[in-house]
């Protein structure tokens, strides 16, 4: 019988905040890379594209940062969530996917020593294709691994009131 | 100069736009000027040997304007050898090349264009006759005489030596991927030869004739050689990203990218980064220097930078139309978004398997279903 987990409602609204931004951020940055519209695509759309990506890597970063204060030195009382460890990862990983997507957006920006520290932009937008799956995947396990911890594993429900999450 | 019907003025507007070419200071006009008439008067003696190459290199060095090729070859500089423009041939050219080393030696540059094959005993490339004899399909004839061989006779002599396009330099194409003939650059065999002999890389595939030519004016001119990076290329023309000073920078900064060879619209100058462009890693000043006399250069004629003066070239830096270097990690020598989808699938396999296993698993809890 596994036991009854309880998270504090702020870190449920923070993680679901995360969890959107960096699907958010996620999409437009494959469209960036690998374009999911063939062929001409009109200026604007790159502009939105590149400011929705800029406006969601700023959250992730954001609610990564608070998340491990949050889980360290602020953490609330009876705060049973298993898997600390692995959001500690995902939260240190996506400060650095903050890094990494602010260097190829804005690669003239206050970024620019970690393009220069890759030796040229085109190696940073490598780095970059590379972590956006690292990152896409690193959470994909987590939700799963969480998952398995939760009293409802494996069946696949909404929890009930009063139910451990 | 005077002897030519070249008037001092006429002198000094020459050295003025061979400083605007160069892309120095016009208070420098005096020091080129003397680096000029020094060339003119001592005539510092040059051989060009060329190893595994496709004599591009040659090719562009002609192309040069300021001062032109036939000038620079016959007026400013000596050149004593160069298999392309001279007009001897056999004994009688080989004969120079043994003379200038023994009758000159510490005050010729040694160019070397193309790198050098070490397999076989560097049989893959040779040229001129060694002394010895040997027999040959039961003939006995004059062995061929490997560019190891002139290397070995040619560097320690030399007051420098002047690695000229991507092959020379970095070994290039020949040296690219599995080279059977065990090519190495130039300057590796020179560090065999004679250790402190000073190597200057000149990228490029070809090398650009005011690379060449600006190099050996810094060398009169400051009579050292130049200011070089980490990879033994003068600063002057190697030290800017051409990404920073490209034409198109603005549209990689918007994020208007080219992303189909059809588009029609090839006026809008769109980044040709996704197609392959290798300017974000290369240093060089194409941008601002151009080709042919300045009339154009890659990216301004709607074509990838490749990255020919950069180390990496070609070996690295190709597919040449492929937008990012492959991922190569552990081995794994292949592209970030295969490497992603596979590691997409093992996730999913992964996330399967377990689900299935303790799905199956699992007791009907007592009681029937919640």
């Amino acid at each position: 019988m596994k036991g009854k987990i309880r998270i504090p409602g702020p870190a449920k609204v923070m993680y679901a905040t995360y969890l959107t931004a960096l699907a958010i951020s996620i999409y437009v940055g494959f469209n960036n890379l690998h374009p999911f519209l063939e062929g001409w695509r009109y200026p604007w759309q790159m502009s939105i594209a590149q400011f929705v990506n800029l406006v969601t890597i700023w959250i992730v970063a954001l609610t990564a940062g608070v998340y491990i204060y949050y889980a360290t030195l602020g953490k609330p009382k009876g705060w049973n969530e298993p898997m600390a460890w692995y959001r500690i990862v995902l939260a240190l990983l996506a400060i650095w996917y903050f890094l990494l997507t602010y260097a190829v957006l804005l690669p003239n920006s206050w970024m620019k020593w970690l393009n220069d520290a890759f030796g040229g932009i085109a190696n940073t937008w490598k780095t970059y294709d590379v972590f956006l799956w690292i990152v896409l995947l690193a959470n994909i396990i987590y939700i799963y691994a969480r998952w398995t911890k939760s009293e409802r594993f494996p069946r696949l429900r909404a929890a009930a009131k009063g139910e451990g999450v | 100069m005077e002897g030519k019907g070249v008037t001092r003025r006429q002198f000094i507007k020459y050295a003025g736009a061979t400083a605007a070419l160069l892309g120095l200071s016009q208070s420098l006009v005096p020091e080129i000027a003397r680096a000029l008439e020094e060339l003119t008067s001592g005539k510092p003696p040059v051989l060009w040997i060329q190893g595994q190459n496709c004599t591009g290199c040659s090719v562009s060095f002609l192309n040069t304007n300021f001062p032109n090729a036939a000038e620079l070859v016959l007026d400013k500089l000596s050149v004593r050898y160069h298999p392309t423009v001279m007009a001897a041939a056999g004994d009688l050219a080989f004969g120079v090349l043994e003379e200038t080393a023994k009758e000159l030696a510490g005050k010729y540059v040694l160019v070397v264009e193309g790198p050098i094959p070490t397999a076989e005993d560097g049989e893959f490339c040779t040229f001129g006759l060694e002394k010895e004899t040997a027999s040959f399909n039961g003939y006995q004839r004059r062995k061929d005489k490997p560019m190891t061989v002139w290397m070995e006779e040619l560097v320690p002599g030399a007051a420098a030596v002047i690695a000229l396009g991507n092959c020379a330099s970095f070994g290039g194409i020949p040296a690219a991927n599995a080279s059977v003939t065990g090519t190495k650059p130039a300057q590796e065999i020179v560090k065999e030869i004679s250790k402190d002999k000073p190597v200057i890389n000149i990228g490029g595939c070809p090398s650009h004739p005011d690379w060449f030519v600006g190099t050996v004016l810094d060398y009169l001119i400051n009579k050292r050689v130049p200011e070089l990076d980490k990879h033994n290329r003068p600063k002057a023309f190697f030290g800017k990203l051409i990404h920073e000073n490209c034409e198109r920078r603005a549209s990689f900064d918007a994020g208007l990218f080219l992303e189909d060879w059809n588009d029609n619209n090839p006026d809008f100058k769109l980044c040709l980064f996704k197609m392959g462009c290798k300017g974000p890693v290369t240093y060089a000043d194409c941008p601002t220097r151009r080709w042919n006399s300045g009339v154009n250069w890659c990216v301004g004629a709607n074509a990838p930078c490749h990255g020919c003066a950069e180390p990496t070239f070609y070996k690295e830096l190709s597919p040449l139309y492929e937008p990012l270097p492959n991922v190569n990690f552990l081995g794994i020598n292949t592209t970030a978004e295969t490497l992603g989808w596979v590691a997409a699938g093992a996730t999913a396999v992964g996330i399967g398997a377990h689900y299935l296993y303790k799905q199956l698993g699992k007791k009907a809890p007592e009681g029937g279903e919640e």
